[in-house]
């Protein structure tokens, strides 16, 4: 079955959201990990188009990198 | 907190931390080797020994957690020509009977007959002192403060029949700003000197804060004998005076005649949330003072695009200055750093970039030092903030560059410590007078006031401009707070010019239509939020000027035009 709409994609976010905190708390990389700073590495690490102005009420920063996002992590931030 | 631990709230030797426990007692428990006092479902403060204070501090325990630092929001004015005396609204007949104003300030000279009813009892219901310490008489709501001491209205009225009041109730105000602002919102008639309270017939509740504490004011650089009041005891303060008139089931009009130019000036914060929290609640008003920081350029506002990727600022460093500290706050997601160069011309390149860092850089040539704290996502705002504290800073132009990394543009506040924190010759040569309302006045539900001259209509000169930086449209209005005749000590007279007496003076207003709405049952249900809608809507606007701005809010508070909405309306 295939499923459309910002559930779905809610739940993908969520699922991303559990990898950040096993490398954040459970991993102990950084114990304090709450929303705020997520949605803030989230953003950092988001693929934006060159084209297209950020942020918009569209995409609002942009479409969820997971790769990009824990590459800017390792990088130091 | 029990009654052994107790020394430590008032002891220099115990640093306090405020910790954000959100109704989770068992995240406390990392912290039982402190005394871990609960101040209400949310936040908890730490006591924690000078001894096993780290430099990582801020680190370790994150940016909130320092307490912040007020200062007081008016002062005396040194031109007496031209004193605006309070009228009498002769149409209106109401007069704050059966409301409670709360002040949270300096005390108050509670002997000054103008805080006398007609037949020579007490205005004041309550005294809460938060500098005298008791055995156990200080306020034990459902979290008990365990510091400082209460008077009740019958103990206040003894001592007034005594000979030496002060000898049973030795609470005093040894600067006279509370009294000042009692007087505005309360005072009674005084037909010798032309003189009335704006609710001359409402009654008052105090607190008297204590000093901050000295390790606090030494980690900030303020210097000492300065008045400077810690965000844990703000909270305690109005956490009280709510507590009490609930118990006397009456409406509570409340002055806040004090701000912080610390933190990000939006609606974060322990304090702010706590004004919020209480100021949404039925039969509450709270007025805030707007702060005084307007014309002090001490407030630096730019936007980084990152095709360009630096901005350079100078900061100026007035003589024999003893220290200041300097936060600089960045929206994400771009990510801020800054080099510095001191006046002798010694460089000191970007600081790094981590998620929570800290830095100490001495000089070669100049005994300055400088402690940067560095929070890549502070917790409560999500922004990041670069907190420079300097120690001896050398005289003269400080040179910083500001870089930002990546894709999108960000912009940035810098902001310097409120009124004398610091002497009036630092400042940034390129300076922003907008964003610099002191908090709480950033917050979303209280009443945020700015001071104008009413004789002339004009802006009071150092008021502290709008917006907040959430975008909340702050000031929300402005009032008289310009040559204000009040009480002084001694029993005297006095003026005072700034936003604290313009805070004052609309608690006063809030007084009375407070007796309206839920006195005299007309609206029982009104709060905070209402209560400015009202103002709002009613506010006197000049018709060359576009409202909302940054200056004066939504108009000059017209408290006959908002009375006849109310009246209409309901």
């Amino acid at each position: 079955m295939e499923v459309t709409g910002t559930c779905a994609a809610l739940a993908h976010t969520a699922g991303v959201a559990a990898m950040l905190f096993e490398w954040g708390i459970v991993n102990g990389n950084y114990p304090k990990m709450s929303t705020q700073d997520m949605k803030i590495f989230m953003i950092r690490g988001a693929r934006r188009n060159v084209d297209i102005q950020y942020p918009n009420r569209e995409w609002g920063y942009g479409i969820l990198d997971i790769f990009n996002v824990f590459d800017s992590l390792r990088r130091g931030v | 907190m029990t009654q052994e631990e107790k020394y430590k709230i008032t002891s220099n030797e115990y640093l306090d931390l405020i910790i954000k426990y959100n109704g989770n007692p068992a995240s406390l428990d990392q912290f039982k080797k402190y005394s871990v006092h609960i101040m209400n479902e949310f936040y908890a403060v730490i006591y924690i020994p000078l001894s096993q204070v780290t430099t990582h501090l801020i680190a370790d325990y994150g940016y909130a957690a320092i307490p912040h630092c007020y200062s007081l929001a008016s002062e005396q004015s040194l031109d007496a020509s031209g004193v605006t005396k309070l009228r009498k609204i002769p149409s209106i007949s109401l007069r704050g009977k059966g409301v409670i104003i709360g002040i949270i300030d300096t005390g108050i000279d509670f002997t000054n007959p103008v805080f006398f009813h007609k037949d020579g009892t007490s205005k004041i219901v309550a005294i809460w002192d938060q500098s005298i310490d008791s055995e156990n008489q200080y306020p034990k709501g459902i979290f008990p403060t365990f510091y400082g001491t209460e008077y009740t209205s019958e103990q206040i009225n003894q001592a007034l029949k005594s000979a030496n009041p002060l000898q049973s109730v030795p609470s005093m105000d040894e600067n006279g700003h509370g009294t000042m602002l009692a007087g505005i919102a309360a005072g009674s008639e005084n037909k010798e000197n032309n003189f009335s309270g704006v609710a001359a017939d409402a009654d008052l509740i105090i607190v008297k804060l204590k000093q901050a504490k000295g390790n606090l004011t030494n980690f900030h650089s303020i210097p000492q004998n300065i008045p400077c009041y810690q965000e844990n005891d703000m909270i305690w303060a109005l956490q009280y005076i709510v507590d009490t008139v609930r118990r006397l089931k009456r409406p509570l009009a409340v002055c806040i005649g004090l701000g912080t130019s610390q933190g990000a000036h939006d609606n974060s914060g322990a304090f702010n949330n706590v004004v919020s929290v209480l100021g949404d609640f039925p039969g509450v008003a709270i007025s805030v003072a707007a702060g005084n920081e307007g014309n002090l350029r001490r407030h630096f506002y730019s936007v980084l695009n990152p095709a360009v990727g630096s901005i350079p600022l100078e900061l100026n460093v007035g003589e024999n200055e003893a220290g200041f500290s300097v936060e600089l706050w960045g929206d994400p997601p771009m990510i801020y750093t800054l080099d510095i160069t001191s006046p002798t011309g010694e460089y000191i390149p970007n600081i790094l970039e981590s998620l929570a860092g800290r830095q100490e850089i001495s000089f070669l040539f100049e005994k300055t030092v400088i402690n940067i704290d560095y929070i890549m996502i502070e917790q409560d705002t999500g922004k990041q903030i670069i907190l420079l504290r300097f120690r001896d800073p050398t005289q003269g132009t400080w040179k910083f560059k500001v870089y930002g990394r990546g894709d999108l543009q960000g912009a940035f506040h810098i902001w310097l410590p409120s009124d004398d924190f610091l002497s009036k010759n630092t400042y940034f040569i390129n300076s922003d007078p907008y964003t610099t309302i002191t908090s709480p006045g950033n917050c979303i539900v209280p009443i945020t006031i700015t001071a104008y001259n009413s004789n002339v209509d004009s802006l009071y000169q150092n008021s502290g401009r709008g917006y907040s930086t959430s975008n909340i449209i702050n000031p929300d209005l402005a009032a008289p707070g310009v040559n204000i005749q009040c009480p002084a000590l001694n029993h005297s007279f006095t003026s005072i010019s700034g936003t604290g007496a313009a805070a004052a003076h609309t608690s006063g207003i809030t007084a009375m239509i407070l007796e309206w709405c839920i006195v005299d049952n007309n609206y029982p249900g009104i709060d905070t939020v209402s209560i400015k809608k009202f103002l709002i809507r009613g506010a006197k606007r000049n018709s060359q000027n576009k409202y909302p701005n940054r200056d004066w809010g939504y108009g000059i508070i017209d408290v006959y035009n908002s009375f006849n909405i109310l009246r209409t309306d309901i």
